[in-house]
């Protein structure tokens, strides 16, 4: 099992910070990474895994830097990136030949990896098919297959569930949940469900900064007693909204139910709701804004 | 008296560095015996130091025992599931070129008189064969699959450069065996021909790689491809001239080789060295 | 024989060239690790896990300088000791040296030097150890630390400055 330590990362390009000051430290398990679009998770993994230099700051696996390890440090490691380049000519499996051998992987171990691979992401039946025949979903599919060709043991997956429907989101989180067990998982997403049920861990990144590192019962424990549900007339429904952070809205008859984050109750008929990570992670986000 | 004060401070300044560099070399001794003396009071356990020993024999043993595959048969695999559209349209041209010439030639189609045609005709299509090295680098560079190749164990820059080897040594083949059909089918002189034909195609490299290098050529192929039909409409002004194909003039013929062959080899340079930091994969 | 050859011996599995490196190396990484902890039996531990790292990476190993290699190593697993150590006790831990069944006496001159050592800021106090008692090249230093040339050597002007102030107290640094 390895160690991964980021210390006080940045990156800037031109003149804009996308990600600032950033130090954690990654052992085994599944980490959550959550901000909006545009909070500098891309970038912050595409530091880990070596492909961009940051501005400063070091990277280090089990103390060493992973610049200086090379080829040693990308045996170890598995990336799916957000925008997933493939050749369209390509089927499914001359694909995964060609990042297994992209990876150096011996031929016969190849050949079987392969073969579990397309088992463990359902498209076996698929295999001999042109990529540019396949729907987003399996493209994606496809995607994870080639991250785990070199059974690595660290995984970085950077909005893997974007574009997937329902169905195909619950056998992705299935399959990373499986995996985290004896290696870093390290997944980025803007939807929070996505790790609510998988993630040991959580990173919040806003604004290149990284505004909580815990685990999910602490981050639940910091919007405690922050959440609300009231029923509202509609026409009370804007000034509401201009006043606190709504977190959900549902059309209840004539009234409208409202999930409130806030520190004071926001209605007199309000009542505490118990807080799930969505309610955390606007209330993390509202907050930093507010500093 | 404001420049005698200052030189009195620089010497004052110089002074005062001299003593501290020899207050340094001093308290290095010092400290240094001090150290040596620790070292004694504390010697090494020899035990711990065989327990590491054996350690890294057994690690080496696993290591030993890894199946590993061999370089040769890894390159094999590599060039096995490659895409070899680009590189298969690449070799064909490549072909043509000297074919052509050679069928020219045979079926007398510009005669001797026409040397001046040849020449410009030899100096276009090598550059037209640059086009496709920019376009392989292209596609291995700014496609999503680069982001992914560079974290894999051949990494983005040994496949640029595998790639630039390729199309480079494809390329001057080509311009090699046009160079010498064309001089003997027209009877120009070798190193002449040479000049006329390297030095265009040296700058239509520059020219694409320049491109790939900044942001706006990498978001806007057609800028380059712009640019680049530029060049061939300058060889055509200058073929007009009578002066740029005499001997005086082979001078500056060689100087503008020389030149165009430093400015590729430094944007070469900036080209590793801004995909090692990952500024060419990853366009914001 | 070079370290470019005794690396090669390695890769082939050669058992005299792993016994050559840690002849060559093993004592200075420990002193290296032992004067910037102040921790004896830690010590030995990082010692060990730096040669376990350089023989797991080693395909990957590109530096000219063996030695410098391997002080980057011990650097980084130094700073990951304390990292470690703020977590669960005071950075001020008291020195320990001397194994149990080793009189103490005669250990005061290594003490002293060792408490002195630790009242320094971990900066300092590694450059110092690499020039003084590694005796490397302030390029070298800049190169392993990743620091510019100028701030190692304003680093260790301050640091040997405030050593030798502190070794001259009228107690010697020792914590009475």
């Amino acid at each position: 099992m390895h160690r991964v330590e980021l210390a006080d990362l940045n990156k800037t390009f031109k003149n804009k910070a996308a990600v600032k000051d950033v130090t954690v430290c990654l052992e085994h398990g599944v980490y959550g990474l959550l901000g909006e679009n545009g909070a500098g998770k891309t970038t912050l993994m595409r530091m880990f895994c070596g492909i961009l230099e940051p501005t400063s700051g070091s990277i280090l696996c089990d103390g060493m830097p992973i610049r200086q390890m090379g080829g040693d440090y990308h045996m170890l490691l598995g990336y799916l990136p957000q925008e997933f380049g493939y050749y369209k000519d390509f089927t499914a499996l001359r694909f995964l030949n060609y990042m297994a051998a992209l990876k150096a992987l011996p031929e016969e171990y190849a050949r079987n990896r392969i073969e579990e691979l397309l088992e463990l992401v359902g498209l076996q039946a698929d295999r001999k098919n042109k990529l540019k025949t396949f729907s987003g979903g399996m493209i994606r599919r496809i995607g994870i297959a080639q991250a785990l060709l070199n059974d690595p043991e660290i995984l970085v997956l950077d909005e893997p569930t974007s574009g997937l429907d329902p169905g195909e989101r619950v056998r992705f989180r299935n399959i990373i949940s499986s995996l985290g067990k004896n290696r870093i998982v390290l997944l980025s997403t803007h939807i929070v469900s996505d790790v609510e049920y998988i993630a040991d861990n959580i990173l919040l990144m806003k604004d290149g900064r990284l505004i909580y590192a815990g685990d999910a019962s602490r981050m639940l424990a910091e919007a405690e007693g922050c959440v609300w549900k009231c029923l509202v007339p509609e026409p009370e429904v804007p000034a509401l909204e201009q006043q606190y952070m709504i977190s959900n809205l549902r059309p209840h008859a004539s009234q409208v139910e409202l999930r409130v984050i806030s520190r004071i109750k926001p209605a007199p008929n309000a009542e505490p709701a118990e807080a799930a990570l969505e309610d955390a992670y606007l209330y993390l986000l509202n907050k930093m804004a507010e500093v | 008296m404001y420049k005698k004060n200052r030189t009195h401070l620089k010497i004052n300044t110089a002074i005062s560095v001299l003593h501290m560099q020899g207050e340094s070399a001093s308290a290095t001794d010092d400290l240094k015996s001090r150290f040596t003396a620790a070292d004694r009071q504390l010697p090494i356990d020899e035990r711990r130091k065989s327990e590491t020993l054996a350690l890294l024999c057994r690690e080496t043993q696993s290591r030993a025992n890894r199946p590993v595959q061999n370089k040769r048969l890894l390159l094999r695999n590599l060039l096995r599931y490659t895409d070899r559209s680009l590189p298969g349209i690449h070799i064909l041209c490549c072909t043509a070129l000297p074919l052509l010439l050679l069928y020219a030639g045979n079926r007398d189609f510009f005669g001797e008189n026409d040397a001046a045609v040849m020449v410009f005709l030899s100096m276009v299509f090598p550059c037209f064969l640059t086009f496709f090295s920019y376009f392989e680098l292209r596609q291995l560079c700014l496609t999503g699959i680069a982001e992914l190749g560079k974290t894999c164990f051949f990494h983005a820059g040994q496949l640029a450069a595998l790639t630039m080897a390729f199309s480079g040594i494809l390329n001057l083949m080509a311009v090699s065996a046009g160079i010498f059909l064309a001089g003997l089918q027209w009877k120009i002189r070798l190193l002449q021909l040479c000049l006329y034909v390297l030095v265009p195609f040296i700058f239509m490299q520059c020219l694409c790689l320049g491109c790939m290098l900044t942001e706006t050529g990498r978001r806007h192929p057609w800028l380059n491809a712009a640019l680049g039909l530029t060049l061939p409409l300058c060889l055509s002004s200058l073929s007009q001239s009578q002066t740029a194909y005499t001997e005086a003039a082979l001078l500056v013929w060689a100087a503008a080789l020389f030149t165009g062959i430093l400015i590729l080899a430094a944007e070469i340079r900036i080209f590793f060295i801004k995909l090692e930091k990952g500024d060419i994969l990853c366009t914001e | 024989m070079t370290d470019k050859e005794l690396i090669r011996k390695v890769h082939n599995g050669d058992k005299e060239a792993l016994n050559l490196i840690i002849a060559a190396y093993y004592d200075d990484i420990y002193r290296f690790c032992l004067y910037l902890t102040g921790q004896e039996t830690d010590s030995y531990d990082i010692t060990q896990d730096v040669f376990l790292r350089f023989i797991k990476y080693i395909d990957s190993y590109q530096h000219r300088n063996l030695k410098g290699y391997l002080l980057i190593i011990a650097r980084n697993l130094c700073r990951d000791y304390f990292h470690r150590k703020r977590d669960t006790a005071c950075i001020e831990d008291a020195v320990c040296l001397g194994q149990e069944d080793k009189q103490l006496t005669g250990l005061e001159d290594s003490l002293l030097l060792f408490q002195t050592l630790q009242k320094l800021p971990v900066k300092q106090r590694e450059i110092i150890i690499m020039r003084i008692y590694e005796e490397l090249p302030f390029h070298e230093i800049a190169r392993i630390t990743g620091c510019n040339l100028s701030t190692v050597k304003s680093r260790f002007r301050l640091g040997a400055g405030h050593l030798r102030k502190l070794l001259e107290e009228p107690f010697g640094g020792y914590d009475v």
